[in-house]
């Protein structure tokens, strides 16, 4: 019996000393915290700082005492709403999430559309006829192309940046206003294009002017809030019709002409550079000084910048000639 | 087993009960805070690992892990090499994987140490799974300190999937080539679950034969995926009874590369095909269903099952075959094949005679190898005749004989004999059998004026289109033996072709269509075998337009002479895109009601045409249920929207030719309540940018052919 007695208290010994001293930690987080009503807030909630218990936690709102079924919630009113979650008997922070009544847009919806491609890319061609489709029949003077170039003459750095991050998933690929990415040509695309212009969660407008002398072109970008919110701005440099190298269906041409080249990123990253927040009916504005390289051809050159907000995402796009190109605010 | 694993549990509880008093935790002497893993399934075996569970502290001779964020299908982690280590080697291993590795390696009931020797003998592996190294050298900028996002690197060999069990390894070594080995360290996480959407569940039914069966996978509604696993049933069983259901499940989903799509049909039925069978063999199929999100099933399915048993009385098949000595060339040679009654088939290769000889003597393992290697991958005759009685389990059909089998790109003045078996309706081969000796004829470079097939021999490149063209070719099939052509102008590497005025000699031709080019094994020319009808031809497009291309092409008789090597010129036609581009649809349904046919025209403006037509897949999203009201009685489309989601679907998913025709065909049913729709659009060119054409379309119903406007839209 002493024997059975020693192994059963050394065992609970061993299972024991896992937990003396150690209390857990459980936090919780939302990507956004001020959204429109009708916005779907993802959670999550980290235990001990390691491990993501978002699938299993239980969070709940305090004012209204239920329980989420899953880890994403609806905001079907505006207001502030706070929030915990609970797991395995431990409590998280709180934390409130602003909910706004959207708001009408005064502003056109304009499209950025980033192309995925590559000179080496035989079903590329095919892609890039179907993106001037949208471009120029179906959205003409609202959808912005910008044709990002994958290890070949074209290719800058921030193609593979933003190529992980949305991961489109193959050549010829796209990333639509910076939410949605997949394969041109298929069935996604084509639903992502049939409410590409909509206004839905539009909140600002963007200008843009450019001139250049010498080889250093200026850009004026501003950009008017319709309701307070925190904004950033990526801007690139895009050549138009280069006549280069493409594979085309296997067999290479000299003579293809790319469109929409993007031979530059203007600003330091592509989440862009911080405007700050921009309070109701206020406009904020941002200069550019940008060096040019001589190969270039001016006269095909613009400028295309991408206002982006809370979410990450782009809610507004405007686009110029860089030498001598102004875009002014699109209202409706 | 069960007395079995109890008793080790007890051994392997003593020995960490024994761990905990003298505090031996993983990591080195003296390094603290460092949780032991111990494993949290009941209905599992657990090895003597010496793992943590989460971050790992290692000393100066070791490496260091710290966990930062585990999700459901991914894991980010740090790695922090001590002050001794200048190099590492990194993988993660789901714990099924690891475990069943563990198992086949006899290492049930080995210690620690073992264990350990044995994870970092797979770190160390130069094949597959093999761990990925970092040395300090290549990576001086962040070897200190390197963050690794696991599934957003190159790294990854595993995926990793939700609710599931991983073991992080990583052994440090003090050289810089990762070759002497310091310490393993050794992390145990676990990724995140969600809710199941719904209550997902699959079922099984099988179909068993003499030498195959066939498993159909029944998903509910709630299953959107699954995994499967086919073995034998007790090692299925061994698995199951030493590591739990569980692991099942998470073997299942770590060993097979991607979950199976519920929606594709292929997915849904597994065809398991034996060469040999051991009497009263039990298989097993297990399967997991998933939900949408992937999330698993708490329970697996299964089914057992044994294939039919042979006959005792069930007779060997049997076939001959008899070489037609008046059509073996100097490169090719034909024959005739007869299977009797019971074959079903029957496999051949020729080789040369003096391997022949020696397969026909070796012992009876090499040939029935040799014969299962043939049913496998060889050349196969079908017996068209052979009928089963399935209830009697006899054949009752008759003997078959093909003519005219052949085979080419022999060598001339060479004995080859015809190496083959054959099959009966039990999956039974044959022994090996041999033909009598072919024996080549020489290959006559230097007489092309007695090549037999210089007056009837035609080859020309007709019906010339944009991008390519159909080869065509017509000769006396008593004399032709092989035709070889290639394109030799412009740019062809290797080509004697220079120019026009330097088209290269009759021998350097010869030799470009007989050589190859060094990166591939096959010939440069290629080869087209004498046909008894006398005439083949071959459509290819995929050419550049407005090019002129060369083509050298000569045949070779029946006696293995060679005649005129032929230079045949042709230009594909110009795209010259316009700004007015047109097209149209000529729709023809056949004679039998059964096929429509459509000719898709267009205009010189046109660089390109996008065609379609509606499938099962795509009848929703291109309107086609509400055409007819007792279809979808809900509000109607517009007339202008059809349109333009036609004309999108053109654009994004349409198939696409650079040529002014194409001719499309498609299988009808003038019984069926279903419409098909076949819609396409021209692309021409106006000042620089694409402009289009009215997008053209029609639609087959019943039998007949409409338009749109004999539909109700609002």
């Amino acid at each position: 019996m002493t024997k059975i007695v020693a192994f059963a208290m050394a065992l609970f010994c061993f299972f024991a000393c896992g937990q003396v001293g150690q209390e857990s930690t459980l936090e919780l987080s939302a990507q956004m915290t001020s959204v429109t009503v009708g916005t779907k807030v993802t959670f999550k909630v980290m235990n001990d700082g390691i491990q993501d218990v978002s699938g299993m936690a239980r969070i709940k709102s305090v004012k209204t005492g239920r329980y989420l079924e899953s880890n994403t919630w609806v905001a079907e009113d505006a207001g502030t709403w706070s929030f915990v979650a609970e797991f395995e008997g431990v409590t998280s922070n709180s934390i409130d999430i602003v909910v706004v009544e959207p708001i009408v847009s005064k502003f056109r919806k304009h499209i950025c559309l980033m192309e995925f491609t590559g000179q080496w890319c035989s079903m590329c061609p095919d892609g890039a006829t179907t993106i001037n489709y949208y471009a120029t029949k179906v959205y003409p003077d609202i959808m912005h192309v910008l044709a990002f170039h994958n290890e070949d003459d074209f290719t800058i750095p921030q193609e593979q940046v933003l190529f992980k991050q949305f991961n489109p998933g193959a050549y010829p690929g796209y990333i639509l206003d910076m939410k949605s990415a997949g394969i041109v040509s298929n069935s996604k695309f084509s639903q992502d294009m049939k409410d590409a212009d909509s206004q839905k969660g539009l909140h600002c407008g963007v200008a843009v002017s450019s001139s250049i002398s010498a080889d250093k072109a200026n850009v004026k970008v501003s950009v008017f809030s319709e309701m307070e919110s925190q904004y950033r701005i990526a801007a690139y440099v895009i050549e138009d019709k280069v006549v280069a190298r493409q594979n085309v269906n296997g067999n290479y041409r000299e003579d293809y002409v790319h469109r929409h080249v993007v031979r530059k990123m203007i600003s330091a990253s592509v989440e862009g550079d911080d405007l700050g927040v921009i309070a109701a009916d206020k406009e904020k504005t941002k200069e550019y000084s940008v060096e040019l390289d001589p190969a270039w051809n001016k006269a095909n050159l613009e400028v295309c910048v991408l206002v982006i907000g809370n979410d990450l995402s782009v809610n507004n796009t405007a686009a110029c000639a860089l030498d001598g190109g102004k875009a002014d605010y699109d209202r409706l | 087993m069960r007395n079995f694993i109890k008793f080790t549990i007890l051994a392997a509880a003593l020995a960490m009960a024994a761990s905990c008093e003298t505090s031996k935790v993983p990591g080195e002497e003296n390094v603290t805070g460092n949780v032991k893993y111990e494993g949290t399934d009941p209905d599992c075996y657990e090895f003597a690992i010496n793992a943590t569970e989460g971050d790992f502290n290692a000393s100066e001779n070791g490496v260091s892990i710290k966990i930062a964020n585990v999700q459901l299908n991914n894991v980010v982690f740090t790695l922090m090499p001590g002050e001794s280590i200048r190099s590492y080697r990194v993988d993660i291993y789901p714990k099924a994987i690891l475990y069943n590795a563990l198992l086949e390696g006899g290492l049930v009931d080995a210690s620690e140490d073992e264990v350990e020797e044995f994870i970092i003998s797979l770190l160390e592996s130069s094949q597959g799974s093999g761990g990925y190294i970092f040395d300090y050298k290549s990576n001086a900028e962040d070897f200190e300190m390197k963050e690794f996002d696991w599934m957003n690197s190159n790294y990854a060999q595993y995926k990793l999937v939700p609710d599931c069990d991983y073991f992080l390894a990583v052994v440090g070594c003090y050289d810089e080539e990762a070759q002497q080995v310091a310490s393993l360290s050794l992390s145990h996480f676990k990724t995140s679950t969600m809710p199941l959407t719904g209550n997902p569940q699959i079922s099984m039914t099988h179909q068993e034969s003499y030498k195959a069966y066939l498993v159909t996978y029944v998903p509910n509604s709630d299953c959107k995926y699954f995994y499967n696993w086919s073995y034998l049933a007790e090692e299925i069983d061994e698995f199951i009874d030493t590591f739990g259901e569980t692991m099942m499940r998470d073997f299942m989903r770590c060993a097979v590369s991607a979950a199976l799509d519920v929606k594709i049909e292929e997915n849904l039925s597994t065809l398991v095909s034996f060469s040999e069978v051991t009497p009263d063999a039990v298989f097993a199929t297990v399967a997991i269903a998933l939900d949408a999100n992937q999330i698993p099933a708490e329970h697996i399915a299964r089914v057992d099952l044994s294939l039919k048993e042979v006959p005792d009385d069930a007779k060997k098949a049997s076939a001959k075959v008899e070489i037609n000595n008046a059509r073996v060339s100097a490169t090719a040679c034909w024959f005739d094949v007869t299977l009797d009654a019971y074959a079903t088939s029957m496999f051949y290769d020729v080789i040369s005679a003096s391997t022949a000889d020696a397969l026909a003597q070796a012992d009876e393992t090499a040939r029935t190898a040799y014969a299962q290697e043939l049913a496998y991958g060889g050349f196969g005759v079908k017996n068209e005749n052979f009928l089963f009685d399935s209830e009697n389990e006899k054949p009752v059909g008759s003997s078959f004989t093909a003519k005219n089998e052949f085979m080419f790109d022999l060598e001339p003045e060479s004995t080859y004999k015809v190496v083959f078996c054959a099959k009966n309706a039990f999956g039974e081969l044959s022994d090996l059998m041999f033909s009598d000796v072919i024996t080549t004829k020489a290959l006559v470079r230097d007489n092309p004026d007695k090549c037999l097939c210089n007056d009837d021999f035609v080859f020309e490149l007709k019906d010339v289109a944009r991008d390519g063209w159909k080869y065509y070719a017509e000769y006396d099939w008593n004399d032709m033996a092989m035709i070889r052509f290639q394109i030799v102008y412009p740019d062809v590497v290797g080509s004697p072709y220079q120019s026009h005025e330097n088209p290269g000699s009759r021998e350097e031709l010869l030799s470009y269509l007989f050589g190859s080019n060094g990166e591939y094994s096959t010939p440069n020319a290629n080869s087209w075998w004498a046909l008894p009808s006398g005439v083949d031809y071959l459509a290819y497009y995929g050419y550049l337009s407005g090019v002129e291309y060369v083509v050298a092409c000569c045949a070779e008789d029946i006696n293995g002479v060679l005649g005129p090597v032929t230079l045949h010129k042709v230009t594909t036609r110009e795209v010259k895109p316009g700004p007015n581009p047109s097209m149209n649809i000529d729709a023809k349904i056949s004679a039998d009601g059964k096929t429509l046919t459509c000719n898709i025209t267009s205009n010189e403006d046109s660089k390109q045409i996008k065609y379609f037509a509606s499938s099962e897949a795509s009848y929703n999203e291109l309107g086609l249920h509400k055409l007819l009201p007792e279809n979808d009685p809900r509000e109607e489309y517009e007339y202008s929207d059809y349109m333009k989601i036609w004309e999108n679907y053109a654009i994004t998913l349409g198939l696409q030719s650079g040529n002014t025709s194409v001719i499309t065909s498609y299988d009808v049913d003038p019984t069926s309540d279903n419409f098909l729709l076949v819609g396409a659009i021209a692309i021409g060119e106006k000042d620089g940018e694409d402009c289009y054409s009215d997008f053209g379309y029609v639609i087959y119903y019943k039998g007949e052919l409409h338009q749109l406007s004999e539909y109700r839209t609002k």
